[in-house]
């Protein structure tokens, strides 16, 4: 029987999304015939009904945790006791007749004609009789002790100067010393696990997650144990190695990276490596790096979130956030949004549902103070989960959500996978998430597909091509051949008259150019008559096959609309063929809803409640089709989706690509195994 | 004198003449828990000393000093005396406004049962100021905060991660037995007021006398600051014509006035501070409880309030032409149904949510939460 290992030196616990990952992917492979092994770190306590047998090998997780930090902490406390009990006693001095008297003195040399003010203090000065001899006396003696300080202080110097940088630089030559270590404790933890496993030819070995240090430490296994050799390796990275405004090309900082790889490649028998990422932009990202193909792998959803969806929403919606409390995740957005929403709570539509423990102890200063202003909201209108949740618990709090919000930062979530969306979106649960996020990627097909078919239903009530536009600039970004020209890093403004008794404002383009996948963004600012502004909603075209449509809802006493067109991303320019905006009459006493499944906004410090109220208003239109698009996703990002594309390299030819049917219906180019330079 | 006091405060400013929060969170904690409070303060030269009780509920201790205000000898002189007060009384509930007085819970002998450190200055402005604030942070039970950024900041400079806090609005209001009644909205004067620190630079007050907004109806009221007395005669000078400059006054005659307008104007340079970038005014709220719409900076809690009610004009940024513009939409929408609309939205926060009574609430249950002894969720 075939075997399938799953090394993640990161399963440390049953919670956190490393266990359940190996524990899907596991249970997925024992039912597709594979004899299952997880090597695990060695704290990992193995539970009865693991699938597969589990070797505890390594020390160091991907990440260090708080017990390898356990001796700087201490140390931190130490010093935080002793600056404490010192600068107590040094304070209270200072507010005391002592510190007065210093006070004063200084004050006094400062201002001396304010002393004719003040006629007490001159007794006071009888309080510096006494030191007047003993000063006399001391005055040689401290001399002699400056002299001698000066002389060691020359001596140590330079000690202390490389102790000053070394200690300005900590983060980094922590950073090195954990890589180094957790490189060899790989390579080791391996090869012990290669003597109990012997591996033959057709075994699958799956690497969870990957990032130079682990390269090193493979290529040292290859090196020093043939037998790895036999197996096919897998590769998962799941880190994006660009940020958003980077131009996608490999730099210096990369140098590392890609050198492991290629060493890893040649290092490996033909065929044997198999490299991957859970994005399709992160594998598009480490192919920039030119060492071989990147496939794109599903998200191992369990197939339980789609089996225990709800079919409706019922009032109260229960809107949900769920995982860490993390800045980066935007849980310091929830106070606000709350607050904000507190007109839908006491109307009794909304209660709030937030997983509100934190990710290192104490939590960040911004989740902090969100967290206690979320604890001063009354318990059963916010309700708080402080403790981590077990599965059972983190599933039923997706399942149950009736919309979950995925506030994430843009840069950290560019190109990078979220498996809690990936969970509700599995669930049938709406979500609200940023543009030019993977996120907001994934719903775009979708919510086009939604404005294709809704837009012949609407009443126009009038369309104007670009260049009837008021544009601001002296040269109107309109080429001679009509098309709209977007220059990065520019924004391009135009205004328009708002035509009467309009509700909806369409966006449409036929075309754009070049085919990639930042999208456009356009900020459509509504002004009434006094020039204030009403309303604030950005319009996300992405680039993809068809015309691209956005739908703004126009506020009632909008008298002109402003539209600021930009390319999200920062480097190339934009070609946009057949800008139009058409103006839509209000077909029912009802708005209709702009988008489907979830909400994307652009600009969270304005946008981000519109965004929620847009789903709470539609609920059962976004519900709905939320569970329609479930079907889909479920159907492809699952655990046995991704062993099926494992095993089909393994058993394809070295060279030959495969190719998968992706949800969308779109085909992609499914991982090749890296060949090796002749 | 002879009072027994379980609850005082001891606070950084001469009462009466602006930080309306000192007076009201001490009057609402005497409520909260049935007993009388004291609030010791401090003597400022330009303010007068008391001349009562604030209320009935709570007394006012005066410090008088003979140092200058707000030198170190004078902050010294006035912690000590506080603290000898303090640790004479020993109170169960101990009130400590603002940074100046913060050093103060080093000199106490015993630990009251409730310490709540009312920060409404950023503690982290300086080295020393942080330096202190980290080493008493765990004497201190509840922390509040006029602004969430300011908070954040505090948190992260200080150290306090852990200890209870409560973000509370500056919209305490004065106590008195005869609260300013809402002018109606079509009894407005028509023009604009700005009440506070006139001083180029970190008030942005050079906007009022540029060509094209010295011609419009804006009322000035506050103390002139600036480096020297011609500098400040010469800013004086300038606000005449359309402008019209009426000195310092007194905080009753001010709040009398405040309802007679169409609007009040609220700006700081954000280039100054993290405490002028993330302004807390209580003028906003003050204005707000009047009815009165305010026409603020894009400070964050300024647009936070101005959009979340609708209750009044943004400036787009903190430039001239903002400023301008901003003026300019003001007048051209007052006495319209949208003005009216704006003037219902004030009194509509004020009643709703930006009122004292609903920002205590916002405290209450951690008072009753550290009161009783009760597992805080401090750390998971």
């Amino acid at each position: 029987m075939p075997k399938f290992i799953v090394i993640d030196p990161s399963v440390q616990g049953y919670q956190g999304h490393f266990y359940e990952y190996a524990f899907r992917v596991l249970q997925a492979a024992r039912r597709q015939g594979y004899e299952t092994h997880l090597a695990s770190h060695r704290r990992f306590q193995v539970p009865k009904e693991f699938p597969g047998k589990v070797h505890r090998l390594y020390r160091c997780a991907f990440w260090p945790t708080q017990r390898e930090r356990t001796g700087i902490l201490w140390l931190k406390r130490l010093g935080t006791a002793l600056a404490g009990v010192v600068g107590g006693l040094l304070l209270k001095a200072y507010i005391s007749r002592f510190g007065l008297l210093l006070e004063s003195l200084r004050y006094y040399a400062r201002h001396p004609r304010h002393l004719a003010r003040r006629l007490p203090f001159p007794y006071g000065l009888l309080l510096l009789v006494p030191l007047v001899p003993l000063a006399v006396l001391l005055w040689p003696l401290w001399w002699l002790v400056r002299r001698v300080l000066r002389f060691f202080r020359a001596l140590i110097g330079p000690v202390v100067r490389i102790a000053r940088k070394l200690y300005a630089h900590r983060r980094e030559l922590l950073i090195t010393f954990w890589a180094d270590r957790k490189l060899r404790d790989l390579e080791r933890g391996t090869r012990r696990l290669l003597r109990r496993v012997s591996l033959e030819p057709g075994d699958v070995v799956f690497l969870s997650l990957v990032s130079e240090a682990e390269l090193l430490g493979l290529l040292r296994l290859f090196r020093r144990c043939p037998q790895a050799r036999n197996a096919t390796w897998h590769l998962m990275f799941r880190h994006q190695i660009y940020r958003p405004d980077q131009w996608h090309s490999p730099g210096e900082e990369h140098r590392l990276l890609r050198s492991a790889l290629y060493q890893l490649i040649q290092e490996a028998a033909p065929g044997r490596v198999f490299l991957h990422a859970d994005t399709e932009d992160l594998a598009r990202q480490y192919e920039t790096l030119g060492v071989g193909p990147v496939a794109e792998l599903p998200i191992p959803v369990p197939r339980e979130y789609h089996q225990q969806r709800r079919q409706e929403a019922t009032l109260p919606y229960r809107i949900a956030y769920v995982g860490d409390a993390r800045a980066q995740k935007g849980y310091h957005l929830l106070p606000r949004l709350v607050e904000d929403l507190w007109p839908e709570v006491e109307q009794g539509r909304v209660v709030f549902h937030f997983q509100s423990n934190f990710n290192v102890p104490l939590g960040s200063p911004e989740t902090d103070v969100a967290r206690w202003q979320l604890l001063a909201q009354p318990r059963r209108l916010v309700q708080l989960e402080l403790k981590p949740l077990d599965s059972e618990r983190y599933r039923r709090m997706i399942v149950e959500s009736d919309l979950l919000l995925v506030p994430y930062e843009p840069v950290a979530y560019y190109a990078g996978s979220s498996g809690i969306f990936a969970e509700a979106l599995a669930a049938g649960v709406p979500v609200v998430c940023p543009a030019t996020t993977w996120m907001a990627r994934q719903l775009a097909p979708v919510q086009q597909a939604y404005l294709e078919h809704l837009w012949p239903t609407l009443e126009n009530a009038g369309t104007a091509p670009a260049h009837q536009w008021h544009w601001q600039a002296e040269r109107p970004p309109l080429s001679e051949q009509g098309y709209l020209w977007l220059a990065p890093g520019k924004v391009h403004q135009a205004t328009l008259r708002c035509p009467e008794n309009v509700s909806l404002l369409g966006l449409s383009v036929g075309r754009m150019e070049p085919r990639r996948s930042d999208p456009v963004l356009v900020q459509v600012r509504q002004l009434d008559q006094f020039g204030a502004c009403l309303a604030q909603q950005t319009a996300v075209l992405h680039a993809l096959e068809g015309t691209q449509r956005a739908l703004v809802p126009i506020h009632d006493r909008a008298q002109e609309v402003q539209l600021q067109w930009r390319p999200a991303g920062p480097w190339s320019p934009m070609r946009l063929h057949g800008v139009e905006c058409h103006w839509f009459s209000p077909s029912g006493p009802q708005q209709v809803p702009i988008s489907a499944v979830g909400v994307v906004y652009a600009d969270t410090d304005e946008e981000l409640t519109g965004a929620v109220r847009e789903v709470i208003q539609h609920m059962e239109h976004y519900k709905q089709t939320a569970l329609a698009f479930s079907e889909q996703w479920a159907a492809y990002h699952n655990a046995d989706t991704l062993v099926e594309t494992l095993h089909r390299l393994v058993q394809a030819e070295p060279q030959a690509p495969a190719t998968t049917e992706t949800p969308g219906g779109t085909p992609r180019q499914r991982g090749a195994a890296v060949p090796r330079a002749a | 004198m002879n009072r027994r006091y379980s609850i005082v405060g001891v606070s950084d400013v001469t009462t009466g003449f602006g930080s309306p929060e000192v007076p009201a969170l001490m009057d609402s904690l005497a409520r909260h828990f049935q007993q009388p409070a004291l609030l010791i303060q401090p003597d400022e030269i330009s303010r007068r000393p008391p001349q009562g009780p604030l209320s009935p509920r709570v007394d006012v201790e005066h410090v008088c000093s003979t140092w200058e205000t707000y030198t170190p000898p004078y902050a010294i002189d006035y912690l000590r005396h506080a603290a000898a007060r303090v640790n004479r009384l020993r109170p169960d509930v101990l009130v400590v406004f603002s940074g100046f007085a913060f050093p103060l819970l080093a000199r106490l002998r015993y630990r009251p049962r409730l310490v709540i450190y009312h920060c409404y200055e950023l503690a982290s402005r300086d080295t020393r100021s942080k330096w202190v604030h980290r080493l008493l942070a765990g004497r201190v039970d509840i922390i509040t905060f006029p602004e969430t950024m300011r908070a954040v900041l505090d948190t992260q400079a200080c150290q306090w991660r852990g200890i209870p806090k409560v973000v509370l609005y500056n919209c305490g209001t004065e106590l008195t037995d005869t609260p300013v009644e809402p002018v109606p909205w079509h009894r407005r004067n028509g023009r604009i007021l700005y009440s506070g620190t006139i001083s180029p630079g970190v008030a942005l007050s050079e906007y009022f006398w540029q060509e094209d907004t010295s011609q419009l109806p804006i009322d000035i009221t506050g103390r002139i600051v600036a480096r020297s007395d011609e500098q400040a005669q010469q800013i004086a000078v300038r606000l005449t014509g359309s402008l019209r400059y009426f000195g310092l006054l007194e905080p009753e005659e001010l709040a009398q006035m405040r309802g007679k307008y169409a609007y009040s104007l609220l700006m700081w340079n954000p280039e100054i501070s993290p405490n002028h970038r993330y302004a807390a005014p209580n003028r906003l709220f003050q204005s707000i409880q009047a009815g009165v719409p305010p026409i603020a900076a894009p400070h964050p809690q300024c647009r936070e309030i101005i959009r979340r009610f609708d209750c009044g004009i943004l400036m787009q940024d903190w430039s001239f032409d903002a400023f301008r513009q901003a003026l300019h939409q003001a007048l051209a929408l007052y006495d319209t149904p949208r003005y009216r609309q704006l003037v219902e939205n004030c009194l509509r926060a004020a009643r709703k949510e930006l009122n004292w009574e609903a920002q205590f609430r916002k405290l209450v249950p951690l008072i009753d939460a550290c009161w009783n002894k009760e597992n805080l969720p401090c750390a998971s």
